[in-house]
């Protein structure tokens, strides 16, 4: 997002933001509002939650604009931690919980194998067979399925750096957590990717079907 | 920074390494750590196959199903929700201001309203009354006694009060107010009572002071009797 715009732009509307000047505020929002509301989007899957967070995100910019220090960082890292404290807001407020135990995971993903699921029903039969359950999916509807069942948290760090190409020093900024944090989350997130991608047949590294 | 020096370490560097593949998939590393991920590759299978994971995770990583874009519409709300801070801020700010002025701010709000010459005629209105105040309130002023520069019948120290020796007094008719005045202060005797049906004036005198008293009232001509009551 903010690394295909230019910073000094951005750093320059923000000066005239401090100002109370509302078109540096509009030009503000249709630079960078899209960016954040796809990684909004990504967080809370819902148009009008997303609405809601930029929302928010733009009232905190015009309150708070002042407040931004090149010094301290790049302006996108700035904008995204305060997105990604909105989106969890808004998460916490609708009852989604940041962070699901292992056990909860583990129930989930063999009730998935018992039992037809809605939105792959047409893929998946009630043998609980790791090749019946896979049949006529790709591994993209597996990732889609998988990284739906992660945590808030782990889907943020996934997102943060490998689609926002944040580094990890950036992404402890945004989620105001400490580095190491940043990189075992990474780590475990990619874990339980993995594991459940084994379970409905697929592995990565070889983008390929595991035929059991 | 990070080396790959023996067993021991590479166990302990592993970790610490697997965890930088992610960005060193996506190039965002520093040098150092770029090179020390890139020399541990060689080594070590497992990362190898981390790095295969995580190119394929980019690949592979789910698009949103529904994008979002800023509006026009959208815009206009964030403008409406403005309206609604700012002015609630406005609200918030005024009601502070109310709260917390107390009785001297009002004052000095009101001050700074009134016109200039005003201004000056109120202030040293408000200093004449402050000076006349500390006049009469502060110790120290023309008072030289509690109860004040006046004598009255009930002061202690009135001579009404003195407990002496009465005298009967009898004036020839030509005795003149102020030559009685006179006289009672010389002889420094005090009316009780008189003038009777027969003219006749009873005053007192301090016992210590009797016979001086009474030498004053005796040698004036026009006292026809002086004679002390029992």
């Amino acid at each position: 997002m903010g690394n295909l715009v230019d910073e000094t732009v951005g750093a320059t509307l923000l000066k005239r933001i401090t100002e109370k000047d509302h078109k540096a505020f509009e030009e503000f929002y249709y630079l960078y509002a899209e960016g954040f509301g796809r990684f909004l989007m990504k967080m809370l899957k819902q148009h009008e939650w997303v609405d809601e967070a930029v929302n928010d995100v733009m009232l905190t910019i015009w309150q708070m604009a002042d407040r931004y220090d090149p010094e301290k960082g790049r302006l996108s890292t700035w904008l995204f931690g305060i997105a990604h404290n909105k989106g969890l807001k808004i998460l916490e407020r609708n009852g989604r919980c940041r962070e699901e135990s292992l056990e909860d995971y583990d129930v989930e993903v063999d009730n998935n194998e018992k039992l037809v699921d809605g939105s792959y029903g047409s893929a998946i039969t009630s043998n609980s067979e790791p090749e019946r359950v896979v049949m006529g999916w790709e591994l993209g509807d597996a990732m889609s399925w998988a990284f739906g069942k992660l945590s808030p948290d782990h889907q943020a760090v996934i997102e943060l750096c490998f689609t926002e190409d944040f580094t990890y020093q950036e992404i402890a900024d945004i989620i105001d957590c400490p580095l190491n944090t940043v990189k075992t989350r990474l780590f475990h997130a990619r874990k339980r990717l993995a594991e459940m991608l084994a379970r409905k047949g697929f592995a990565l590294s070889d983008q390929v079907k595991i035929e059991v | 920074m990070i080396k790959h020096q023996d067993d021991k370490a590479s166990s302990y560097h592993h970790d610490e390494l697997i965890n930088l593949i992610p960005w060193y998939v996506k190039d965002k590393l520093t040098a150092n750590e770029r090179t020390a991920v890139k020399q541990h590759l060689s080594d070590c299978e497992s990362c190898r196959q981390e790095v295969s994971n995580c190119q394929a995770l980019i690949d592979f990583l789910p698009k949103p199903i529904e994008s979002w874009q800023p509006s026009a519409a959208h815009f206009a709300g964030i403008l409406a929700s403005l309206d609604k801070l700012e002015a609630n801020e406005k609200l918030e700010k005024s009601t502070q201001i109310v709260s917390k002025s107390g009785f001297f701010q009002r004052i000095q709000q009101l001050f700074a309203q009134t016109p200039r010459p005003v201004r000056w005629v109120l202030m040293a209105e408000s200093l004449a009354f402050a000076a006349l105040a500390a006049f009469l309130v502060l110790p120290g002023h023309i008072s030289t006694n509690q109860i004040g520069t006046f004598e009255t019948l009930s002061t202690v120290e009135s001579p009404a009060m003195i407990k002496g020796r009465s005298i009967r007094l009898v004036f020839s008719e030509d005795m003149t107010t102020r030559e009685l005045s006179d006289l009672l202060r010389k002889a420094k005797a005090q009316v009780r009572q008189g003038p009777s049906e027969v003219g006749s004036f009873t005053v007192e005198v301090a016992l210590k002071e009797e016979k001086q008293s009474l030498s004053v009232l005796r040698s004036n001509p026009k006292v026809q009797l002086a004679q002390p009551v029992e």
